[in-house]
């Protein structure tokens, strides 16, 4: 049943690639370069269904309209392109009708050029490869075991699936998931040998061609100001909203949920415009790996899986910062010198990986090294050195609960921290900065193995430009669009201020300084005692206990302690003093 | 051409007739055969086949040590793995061993002559 859903399925999509392909050729002379654009990715997406479904006919057929789409002026091609389509639909047709059975297409794939698929790859390339296999095989795991043994020979396997262990007990998994490295043509001649293969889908993950083919057309540049402006202007929307709340509810109900919902999806589509790939964090992290690593004489690649998630701007620069830390600290204390590595039959160059993923609510993203992993008993001795436990405290907390240590303020298992460069900030900064993010950090560790730490971050963060004072001896935080100006307070206290030659009302006894305002169409002014910072701040929603003072909007953390972000023209109702509205 | 030289190495016999057999047809010099894995160890060194078919559940020395007697010697040799289904644990060990390729029971001539053209390509 499963099967014939999937037949379904790729029949049906694949007839759509082909009828937008059509569309396309049948603009003759007219064609633009955009549409060229959009019938390569036809051609594309219907080169790696039939890859997975096992049809190299229909493999090899898009393969040659893609090539014949990305010549220069490929508008001479049609002709040529139209050709190879209607034989692709002739194809397709027996599929569908049974006359093409996978079973003889299953064997083409094994006795042709399986791996014609693969259309790029320099030595410095990371594919994803997937292997299905039938179940069919007498002996899977023996098969597999060979398969990687022999392709091994010839491209640089960087990890797979399956594990050694495993395949002893005949546990394997299905399909084979390799990363490898190199030039994938280099093992067509050992996936060509291999019995029972029945489909193979290559992806390739680091920059290549296709994805940023994609990404250039896919997309318009808009200035990241301008969409902070937008968002704030969703915000306002927001409250007045709710503003409106309860006369509307009375009158007209309906309208207020789909005011409400509306605002709600508005938002979302505009926090989704500031997302930006994780991919776009690779390059640095890429020079650090190989700058840093040579710096501490150590051999590292870095691997990225998922870079595709994409995150909030705002979050990406905050999560940049977090990942230059744990990378320098996997360099530095995990990842062994090649000399020892090679001791210990390790692959001399070690492997840091970093590993995104997106979940319904939240950003998981996992660094792992394969070097030395964490010391337990070295952090059990530093604990009780440095007096933070005692030995019958320590008696009783497992080695998990004492690795979580490595995360406390002042600790530091390093014997030359300090004098390293880059090296000032631990791991308990790190902590900081994702409790910011409202995230949380662990780590796990194996000795000999390699550590992994995984962070987990909500989603769903407003991103706000806030303007931190302190006000009345209060940190407070309003946003930036609400904000006329800061003057300073040199003037006679009158209960008003002039502010461009115009007389505004002010509260507030202490500070040196007047923040004015924007209380609908009116300026108003408190007397703040400091600017802290004008910064983009994660803000959080307040927990339901706060939410009746109508003043708070939300709140965000700053140094482990909360600071309210606050709507000043409420927050003017309910102090006291100066002369009001 | 000169005839390329195999050593067949089974406990059974029948599976040695029927391996000397395929080996024939398909144009080999069956220069020995062995029922135990000392004795595949012994004739290996006499004979230098330029393959041999290694049993793995067999007397004396099973056919995982002989295989890693044998490369130890001779890292070139190459040896296929002749193996009943459900020892899948002992057919990893014997690839991890070194051992080419495999071939599961019952195998037929077509078997035999895929893995061999790989081999001898």
């Amino acid at each position: 049943m499963k099967k014939d859903r999937y037949r379904e399925l790729f029949i049906e999509e694949s007839q759509e690639h082909i009828s937008g392909l059509k569309e396309i050729l049948s603009k003759g002379e007219s064609v633009t370069e955009e549409e060229i654009n959009e019938a390569y990715r036809h051609a594309h997406s219907l080169k790696g269904m039939a890859a997975t479904m096992g049809l190299n006919e229909i493999v090899q057929l898009s393969h040659a309209i893609e090539n014949l789409l990305s010549e220069k002026d490929a508008g001479k091609n049609f002709g040529e392109i139209e050709e190879k389509l209607s034989t692709l639909e002739k194809i397709l047709e027996q599929f569908e009708s049974g006359e093409l059975s996978t079973e003889t297409d299953q064997r083409a794939t094994l006795s042709g050029s399986g791996t014609s698929l693969v259309t790029s790859g320099n030595s410095r390339s990371i594919f994803r490869i997937e292997i299905f296999f039938s179940s069919s095989l007498p002996m899977p795991s023996a098969t597999i075991f060979k398969f990687i043994r022999d392709a091994g020979k010839k491209i640089e396997i960087i990890e797979t699936n399956q594990k050694k262990g495993d395949l002893k007990k005949g546990n394997f998994n299905n399909p084979l998931r390799m990363l490898v490295k190199g030039d994938i043509s280099s093992i067509e001649e050992t996936i060509k040998e291999t019995p029972g293969i029945l489909g193979i889908k290559v992806t390739p993950i680091d920059t290549d061609e296709i994805s940023k083919k994609k990404i250039q057309i896919d997309s318009i540049k808009v200035k990241l100001s301008d969409l902070d402006v937008l968002l704030e202007n969703i915000h306002q929307l927001f409250r007045l909203k709710n503003r409106i709340k309860p006369s509307l509810l009375k009158e007209d109900e309906d309208s207020f949920y789909k005011l409400e919902m509306l605002t709600e999806r508005l938002h979302e589509i505009t926090l989704g415009l500031r997302m930006v790939p994780l991919k776009l964090l690779e390059e640095g992290l890429r020079n650090l790996v190989v700058t840093y690593g040579s710096e501490m004489g150590k051999k590292v690649t870095l691997i990225m899986v998922g870079s595709d998630v994409r995150i909030d701007k705002n979050i990406a620069d905050r999560l940049l910062s977090i990942l230059t830390h744990l990378v320098k600290n996997a360099i530095y204390h995990g990842i062994e010198p090649p000399e020892e590595r090679e001791r210990q039959g390790k692959n001399p160059i070690g492997i840091i990986k970093i590993e995104a993923e997106s979940r319904s609510d939240s950003l998981e993203i996992r660094i792992s090294d394969d070097g030395r992993g964490i010391q337990v008993d070295a952090i059990r001795e530093k604990l009780l050195q440095k007096g933070i436990l005692d030995k019958e405290q320590l008696e009783l907390i497992g080695d998990e609960e004492v690795i979580q240590y490595i995360f406390k303020t002042g600790f530091s298992t390093s014997k030359t921290t300090g004098v390293i460069a880059g090296r000032g900030v631990g791991l308990d900064a790190v902590k900081e900065m994702v409790e910011k993010m409202y995230g949380v950090i662990f780590v796990e560790t194996e000795p000999g193995k390699g550590t992994t730490f995984t962070i987990r971050i909500p989603r769903a963060l407003i991103i706000q430009n806030l303007i931190t004072v302190v006000m009345e001896g209060n940190k407070v935080a309003i946003p930036t669009y609400l904000i006329e100006g800061v003057i300073e307070r040199d003037q006679a206290d009158t209960g008003e201020i002039l502010y461009h030659g115009e007389k505004i009302p002010y509260k507030g006894r202490e500070g040196t300084m007047f923040l004015i305002f924007k209380d609908r169409n009116k300026k108003k002014a408190f007397s703040i005692e400091e600017i802290i910072e004008m910064d983009f701040q994660l803000v959080r929603e307040l927990p339901p206990v706060l939410r009746k003072l109508q003043y708070l909007l939300g709140y965000y953390i700053d140094e482990e302690e909360p600071v309210f972000m606050v709507h000043p023209g409420t927050l003017w109702n309910y102090l006291p003093g100066g002369t009001s509205q | 051409m000169k005839k390329k030289k195999v050593l067949i190495v089974d406990d059974a016999k029948f599976i040695r007739e029927k391996l000397k057999e395929i080996f024939e047809e398909l144009d080999f010099d069956i220069v020995g055969e062995a029922f135990d894995g000392d004795s595949a160890v012994n004739l290996y060194e006499e004979l230098k086949p330029d393959l041999i078919t290694m049993d793995i559940v067999m007397p004396n020395k099973n056919g995982i040590d002989a295989i890693r007697e044998i490369l130890e010697k001779d890292p070139d040799a190459k040896i296929v793995v002749i193996t009943t289904l459900g020892q899948e644990n002992v057919v990893v060990e014997a690839l991890e061993a070194g051992a080419e390729d495999f071939i599961v029971k019952p195998f037929s001539r077509e078997d035999i002559k895929k893995v061999v053209k790989k081999l001898f390509r």
